[in-house]
């Protein structure tokens, strides 16, 4: 353990050596404070939070990231170009001992970095809100909104697979003898998705949503949807009339309509959230909401067409359930995460190569992964969110890209910037998924690499230049 | 740190020699530029030091920063994050700030594709606002002589606020016109006393002498004049507190008269000046209502063109002037009730010379079919309009002028009653009975709410096109009255006014029924047993 500590110390200390990260920390130590303070929104409390918290920790986070990735790739290489690291090796101190250290120094003093960071962002943010002169009644919407850890509730899936294979059993005669099984059951389960997210006008259809908590009845839930106008083109979209109804429980059996209806113009493709009562959780913790799509005399003189709701978009119900400073720990965690995948992985290719070779690999590695993000997400999909390939070929490397996704971090999964503006809570289950499946599993192997990479490699046969 | 002592020290002296003489011959250079037609565009002007810094220092590179923060801000808002859309906007302004066409498009965006994303009106009013604000007090303080930026304000008053198009219109017209009402409070109108208000501080201790403000200010608190303006501004009067010791001192009329005429100019750019001309060009234009405010940006954008310049962007000024002046004499006048807080747009009926000479000139000048057609379909509209003003000479007058295009044929030569009734009523012999009842309990309504809001003789004038176009309709259902025939006339008056008292306001409902029995006989219904069903 002392060896071990001493080389955390002795990493630390070189790594404030640093002149780079002398000129990253200065930029860092400017980003904190001035960020929060300069940035403007579009003028609400809300827009003003977002945007300082956007701003704040994407600038921070980068910049610790980018200062943790070269301390990480030049600590150990330059040590061994050096002959530094021949010194410490000749110590009755094991390899792996020697990378741990140098690894853990540089995760702990990032880490220190960020949380000091992450502190004065949040008061400095809260600071310049409370002096903003906004309205209580604005206030209150951000509290409700943005400063909260709201957990999505989605509605039950229908059986689709059930469906398919019922209905597919129901047409079997009409698709002849040579017809292939198995696609055109996914053909047909498509097409039911599709038809499910569809409204026709003068038509309705109901969401349940189970297994709804509040806190207390007077707390206020959300509605989040995005509804498109006649297809999920982002081009071509109308104002459309439509109709939300909400379920009563209050209301007598006797009634023949349990629903209370509120009807406005929204803007196809565009997101929204409504505000709901939690009263109107019954006594099995169940919502239902249902949408109207008016007939065409409710459309003043435009052509009515479906709303279609897409899988991805909800309509799903916001519930807080956690306070703001709780989500922000969350995001802050997963922060921290990112470092110590960073600082492993520079610590790996520097026990490989070169300081110069070893950046070069190790950005490349990052810009790797986040194409593969952008690899995923590439292809057009169709209305009930799967992908609509323009040939094989685009098929073979989306398959490609989904694959080398399960090989590949990318500092995209760590980043909860934008649950947190939009006050979505960072769930336990993404937090556990990322410590055991990102951290201890894919970073681990990395860490495993650098460590037997460093054991193996002969130190004696480095020249210096 | 010796080492770097020398290096440092003669950077230093080098950076401030350069600068030096770069001062010196800047404005030389930029003289050279201008008169030598070096350049496609005019030195930048009014340029803050963080603009004319990035200009310099990114060079070329600030088009990309700039490319880089347009594709950002298209990707947050097709993502629904518009919360940055006013920062990027802001930031693509100063990096490039002599790209008009960009900061149009920009504010054009955020009033009219963001604002209708949001449900709520007031949401809406915000972005619509934010894209005025960055042409007015970001692109035009760049480019003050750029015409285009002028017309593209003036379209945002004119087309996003003054029409319907927008579910949210009325409440656009509405929170502008409170924000006018406290920007001009009691000094409305009172154009040629603000041009001569003094425009700064200085100017304002040079009227005032140099102690006693400044005691009065110091007294409550205020530590200097900017923390007083600001202040102003929050309450949109003197405050109560510091009020009496003004009043006192008999300097209170000067200091107003200069916190309204900077507010005006230095956050509405509004200069009384032309706020003065343009009333004496056109007539009493309502400055409260944004018709007026698209003629105000349409006439500093005019001013801007000269001969050699784009003649089709000419003509698109002198459109919206057109235009807007029309819309000005349809909905151009405020009806303002202070003790109720409610605000009425109704007809400017004193503008319709100006907006007749302003067609004509338009014609005669650009000779397009289009400006003919539009001309015919005003003259059509201010006859009617003039008409149910009670205006008949003036819409007498009116009708002999269309009478004189040959263009129009004989669509304006029946005599001016049944003109006005055929425009009317032109539907209502195809109506059915539910839409011919529906015409006329409207027209009813409206005498009744005219009646609510003190103004009578529109009131009238709509109460006697009520019973003509109810005269009308029997008429021509005569032998089928028992099938397709309205109720009768009192009938129709009693449910006019029950449901005209059920959908205003309740203050106003108040009013209504304070001014009944004052009115004249015609407005009070017959006594009847029939209970008010609503109209649909």
């Amino acid at each position: 353990m002392k060896a071990f500590l001493a080389i955390v110390k002795q990493t630390m200390r070189s790594a404030i050596r640093s002149k780079i990260f002398h000129v990253l920390f200065a930029l860092i130590i400017l980003a904190v404070f001035l960020l929060p303070v300069t940035v403007s929104g579009d003028g609400t409390a809300i827009g003003l939070v977002q945007i300082s918290l956007t701003y704040s920790l994407g600038v921070v986070i980068a910049l610790i990231s980018i200062t943790t990735l070269w301390l990480a790739c030049s600590q150990l290489s330059r040590e061994i170009e050096a002959y530094n690291i021949h010194l410490v090796v000749s110590k009755p101190c094991p390899r792996w001992k020697i990378w741990l250290g140098k690894w853990f120094g540089i995760f702990i003093m990032h880490a220190v970095i960020l949380i000091v960071s992450a502190i004065v962002i949040f008061f400095l943010i809260n600071w310049r809100v409370s002096r903003g002169n906004f309205s209580a009644e604005e206030l209150t919407r951000l509290d409700k909104e943005i400063r909260v850890g709201r957990r999505g509730f989605y509605p039950q899936t229908p059986e689709y697979d059930r469906m398919a294979d019922a209905e597919y059993e129901r047409r079997k005669g009409e698709f002849g003898d040579n017809h292939d099984v198995a696609s055109t059951k996914a053909e047909i389960k498509r097409q039911l998705v599709a038809k499910s997210g569809e409204v026709p006008p003068a038509t309705a259809k109901d969401w349940v949503f189970r297994n709804v908590a509040a806190k207390s009845s007077d707390d206020t839930l959300f509605l989040r949807y995005r509804v498109y106008s006649g297809s999920t083109s982002s081009t071509n979209q109308k104002q459309m009339p439509c109709i939300w109804g909400l379920r009563d429980p209050a209301a007598p059996p006797s009634v023949a309509d349990p629903f209370r209806y509120i009807s406005f113009n929204v803007m196809g493709g565009t997101f929204q959230e409504m505000p709901l009562s939690a009263r109107s959780i019954d006594a099995s913790d169940s919502v239902t909401v249902r949408y109207i799509n008016p007939p065409q005399e409710y459309w003043q003189g435009v052509e009515a067409t479906p709303a279609v709701f897409q899988p991805a978009d909800g309509p799903a119900i916001l519930v807080a359930v956690a306070s703001f400073g709780n989500n922000y720990t969350r995001a802050m965690i997963l922060a921290l995460l990112q470092i110590a995948f960073l600082a492993a992985l520079g610590c790996t290719v520097s026990a490989a190569f070169s300081t110069p070779v070893a950046a070069f690999v190790a950005v490349a590695y990052l810009v790797i992964g986040l194409s593969i993000q952008a690899a995923i997400t590439a292809p057009l999909t169709n209305d009930d969110g799967s992908y609509k390939y323009k040939n094989v070929t685009e098929m073979v490397l989306h398959k490609f890209a989904q694959g080398m996704s399960h090989i590949i971090v990318s500092v995209d999964d760590l980043d909860a910037t934008s649950d947190l503006i939009r006050g979505r809570l960072i769930e336990n289950r993404r937090l556990l998924s990322t410590v055991g499946y990102l951290l201890f599993l894919r970073t681990g192997l990395i860490a495993a690499l650098g460590i037997w990479i460093f054991n193996k490699r002969e130190l004696g046969a480095v020249i210096r230049k | 740190m010796k080492n770097f002592a020398r290096p440092i020290l003669g950077f230093a002296i080098a950076f401030a020699l350069l600068g030096l003489s770069l001062s010196v011959v800047q404005s030389r250079m930029n003289a050279i530029r201008y008169t030598e037609q070096l350049t496609d565009t005019d030195p930048l002007e009014n340029a803050p030091p963080l603009v004319a810094f990035t200009s310099v220092a990114l060079g070329g590179f600030r088009g990309l920063v700039a490319d880089w923060l347009w594709l950002r801000s298209s990707k947050m808002q097709d993502e629904g994050n518009y919360f940055e859309m006013v920062q990027l906007a802001n930031w693509i302004v100063k990096l490039q700030p002599r790209f008009t066409g960009s900061h149009a498009f920009l504010a054009w965006n955020m009033a009219y594709n963001v604002s209708v994303t949001f449900t709520n009106f007031e949401d809406r009013w915000r972005w619509v606002k934010r894209g005025i604000e960055l042409i007015r007090d970001e692109a035009l303080e760049f480019n003050p002589g750029d015409p285009e930026l002028f017309r593209q304000l003036g379209w945002i008053f004119q087309h996003k606020m003054g029409k319907d198009l927008d579910d949210a219109n009325r409440y656009y017209k509405t929170e502008f016109a409170k924000e006018m009402i406290r920007l001009f409070a009691d000094y409305y109108g009172q154009w040629e006393l603000l041009q001569k208000a003094p425009a700064n501080e200085a100017k304002l201790r040079a009227a005032l002498g140099d102690n006693e403000f400044w005691n009065i200010l110091a007294k409550h608190g205020y530590k200097n004049f900017d923390e007083f303006e600001k202040h102003f501004r929050e309450l949109a009067v003197i405050p109560p507190e510091i009020l009496p010791d003004l009043q006192k001192a008999g300097i209170e009329k000067t200091v107003e008269l200069c916190l309204r005429y900077r507010w005006m100019t230095m956050k509405y750019h509004l200069d009384p000046t032309w706020l003065h001309k343009l009333n004496v060009k056109y007539g009493d234009l309502d400055w409260r209502l944004p018709e007026a405010h698209a003629i105000y940006w349409a006439e500093r954008g005019k001013d801007k063109w000269t001969e050699d310049k784009d003649s089709f962007k000419r003509l698109s000024c002198d459109r919206m002037l057109f235009q807007s002046l029309s819309a000005a004499f349809e909905t151009g006048r405020l009806v303002y009730l202070k003790d109720i807080e409610h605000l009425e747009m109704t007809p400017n009926i004193s503008l319709v010379d100006a907006v007749n000479k302003s067609y004509m000139d338009s014609w005669d000048a650009y000779d397009e079919n289009t400006i003919g057609g539009a001309y015919g379909n005003f003259l059509v509209d201010a006859i009617v309009t003039l008409y149910k003003f009670g205006q008949k000479k003036k819409a007498a007058e009116m009708q002999a002028h269309a009478r004189t295009y040959k263009r129009y044929g004989t669509r304006f030569s029946p005599n001016l009653d049944d003109f006005v009734l055929k425009e009317l009523a032109e539907d209502m012999e195809q109506a059915s009975q539910p839409t011919a009842q529906g015409t006329v309990q409207s027209y009813l309504m409206n005498a009744y709410y005219q009646l609510a809001i003190d103004e009578d003789e529109v009131a009238e004038s709509y109460l006697t096109i009520a019973k003509q176009l109810y005269d009308r309709y029997q008429k021509f259902v005569a032998g089928t009255e028992r099938r397709r025939g309205l109720p009768p006339w009192n009938q129709m008056q009693i449910t006019s006014l029950e449901t005209t008292k059920q959908r205003i306001p309740a203050p106003m409902a108040k009013r209504l029924e304070e001014r009944i029995p004052r009115a004249k006989e015609k407005f009070i219904p017959e006594a009847g047993e029939i209970a008010a069903p609503v109209v649909q």
